[in-house]
């Protein structure tokens, strides 16, 4: 079985077969399949609670699916620990922005490498840098508290990038900030794809999944209610429902 | 510009190797009750700063007393043999407990490892052919037959070796897995910390460092018993000493525990008991008036910032 994403690029670096999660009696993902090629930018979208920071978080290993399958390159890491699969390639930030507040912008930086590719302390500083340069981040030596908005969603990428990820999960990194600042978010992501690095953007922002993404997956309670190029999708009348509600 | 930076840690290293010279019995006493508090104090706060705040320093320090003072009155090895020894015990103890504990967190690991000074008194007082029971027992003669000139060096030794460890933790990527674990867990793990090794780790450490100090004290001071090796005291003072000094630091915790240890011994003079009711207060002051310490709060006036050092 081949997704739809598969034909136009190479083969997939991550595929999620039929992943379930429950909360009690909440269906949170309902049979969840899709796949990922190595240089695509796929897109999540769907309305409120439909279940996509759950998705990130059982494909990035905060919680344990309650069935299906999640392989990277080869590796089955349905049920690996956050942190192993961080090291095998799940790069992610977060929906809220988590900064490590008593480390600076570089040192921020500097854990994923350290603890995600194993680099020593001085490699660590050099990828740090690069990666800082790459994002536009300035001084590299300020605390946590004294960047802007904007540079701290960009430290949150560079943290994750700085694992040196084959796929990276980025959960509204666009929400809160301007459109000169979203266009400058738009070319660093960009950049990143142009590195080799699969992404997946959940992102309530269309005009951002727009202009980004070469394909969306649609999630409605759990499950996927459609799958395609954004312009396809966003025209179907079930997903229009789903962001509007039913129209009988 | 590297050696003018060392000036300050070569005189104070002088100073404390030379102290003897120019000190008397009693003086030299203080010193090192001191310096097994703060011994405690670092070794608390080195757990600290992964985010866990361990109660567990007064029964890892009892587990080591006992530990060291069996082994030597059962086996005849070497005093020194012994407090390594303690070291071992309370770190291999620490790691098992750790194995479960760590699955806990905040308040829930706090209590938890509060617990364990109860659970290993009770243990001892109820096997008396081997721990002497409730009497608890006495050491024929103290290490170096109380020579305090020699337990002197020999308790700085200690306390240097932990101030060294302290750094290790403070300047190897050892600092960054701490850091990112107490700022925020879920990005530690999501940048590929193993958080749970980590920390059962660190808490191993840090305890063997307080069985060491346990064994430490019960050669300079000749016994152990159930109410003194386990005593709340051993938890409660490098608490203070380190939260008076500063946190998450080296430094915090030598400044808090030099300070508070010389002020104990003067107020135990002045007001006999009453220095417990200033520790309470100094507890208390400082965690509504001066959260980061005395150290703490230096640095930010010295640096403009609470990121201090040039890493």
């Amino acid at each position: 079985m081949s997704g739809p994403g598969a034909g136009k690029h190479g083969a997939p670096v991550l595929r999620a077969d039929r992943l379930c999660k429950h909360f009690g009696g909440l269906v949170a993902l309902d049979e969840v399949t899709f796949d990922l090629a190595a240089d695509e930018i796929l897109g999540i979208i769907g309305p409120n609670g439909a279940g996509k920071t759950t998705l990130i978080n059982v494909v990035g290993g905060l919680y344990l699916p309650n069935g299906g399958r999640i392989v990277l390159a080869e590796h089955d890491i349905t049920t690996a620990p956050a942190h192993v699969r961080c090291r095998l390639g799940i790069g992610r930030t977060f929906q809220i922005v988590h900064p490590l507040r008593d480390l600076s912008a570089r040192e921020n930086i500097m854990v994923g490498a350290l603890f995600g590719q194993r680099r020593r302390l001085r490699e660590a500083r050099q990828v740090a840098e690069e990666i800082g340069a790459l994002l536009g981040l300035g001084n590299m030596h300020r605390a946590v508290e004294n960047l802007t908005v904007l540079e701290v969603k960009k430290l949150e990428i560079g943290r994750a990038l700085a694992t040196r990820p084959k796929v990276l999960f980025l959960d509204e990194v666009m929400a809160g900030l301007n459109s000169d600042e979203t266009k400058a978010m738009i070319t660093a992501v960009r950049r990143i794809r142009d590195q080799g690095v699969a992404i997946c953007v959940v992102e309530h922002v269309m005009s951002v999944i727009r202009d980004l993404t070469d394909r969306v997956i649609v999630l409605n309670a759990g499950a996927i209610i459609a799958e395609g190029p954004y312009a396809a999708v966003s025209a179907q009348p079930r997903v229009v429902a789903a962001y509007l509600g039913e129209v009988d | 510009m590297r050696w003018r930076r060392a000036v300050p840690y070569a005189v104070g290293a002088a100073l404390a190797a030379t102290f003897p010279l120019f000190s008397g019995m009693y003086t030299q006493q203080v010193a090192v009750t001191v310096l097994i508090y703060m011994t405690l104090a670092l070794s608390w706060d080195m757990l600290l700063r992964s985010g866990q705040l361990g109660f567990g320093t007064a029964g890892f320090f009892g587990v080591g007393s006992y530990a060291a003072v069996l082994l030597f009155l059962h086996t005849g090895v070497p005093a020194l043999v012994s407090i390594l020894f303690a070291g071992a015990v309370a770190g291999v103890i620490a790691a098992l407990v750790g194995l479960a504990v760590l699955r806990l967190r905040g308040m829930y690991f706090a209590i938890t490892t509060l617990a364990l000074a109860g659970i290993f008194a009770v243990v001892v007082r109820n096997i008396p052919s081997l721990t002497g029971g409730p009497e608890g027992m006495m050491l024929p003669s103290c290490i170096f037959s109380g020579d305090t000139t020699k337990v002197y060096w020999l308790v700085l030794g200690m306390a240097v070796l932990t101030i060294l460890v302290s750094e290790v933790f403070e300047r190897t990527r050892l600092h960054f897995a701490l850091t990112s674990i107490r700022n925020d867990e879920r990005v530690a793990k999501s940048s590929g910390i193993g958080v749970y090794g980590v920390l059962v780790l660190v808490f191993a450490i840090t305890s063997a460092i307080q069985g060491v100090a346990g064994g430490m004290y019960a050669h300079v001071f000749g016994f152990i018993s159930p109410e003194g090796s386990f005593h709340a005291n051993f938890l409660l003072l490098p608490l203070a000493m380190a939260l008076l000094g500063g946190i998450h630091s080296t430094w915090g915790p030598i400044v808090g525990a030099l300070a508070l240890g010389v002020l104990a011994e003067y107020l135990k003079l002045e007001i006999p008991y009453g220095h417990l009711l200033v520790y309470g207060g100094i507890i208390v002051v400082v965690t509504l008036f001066l959260p980061q310490g005395v150290y703490g709060a230096a640095r930010v006036r010295l640096r403009g910032s609470r990121l201090g050092g040039s890493r």
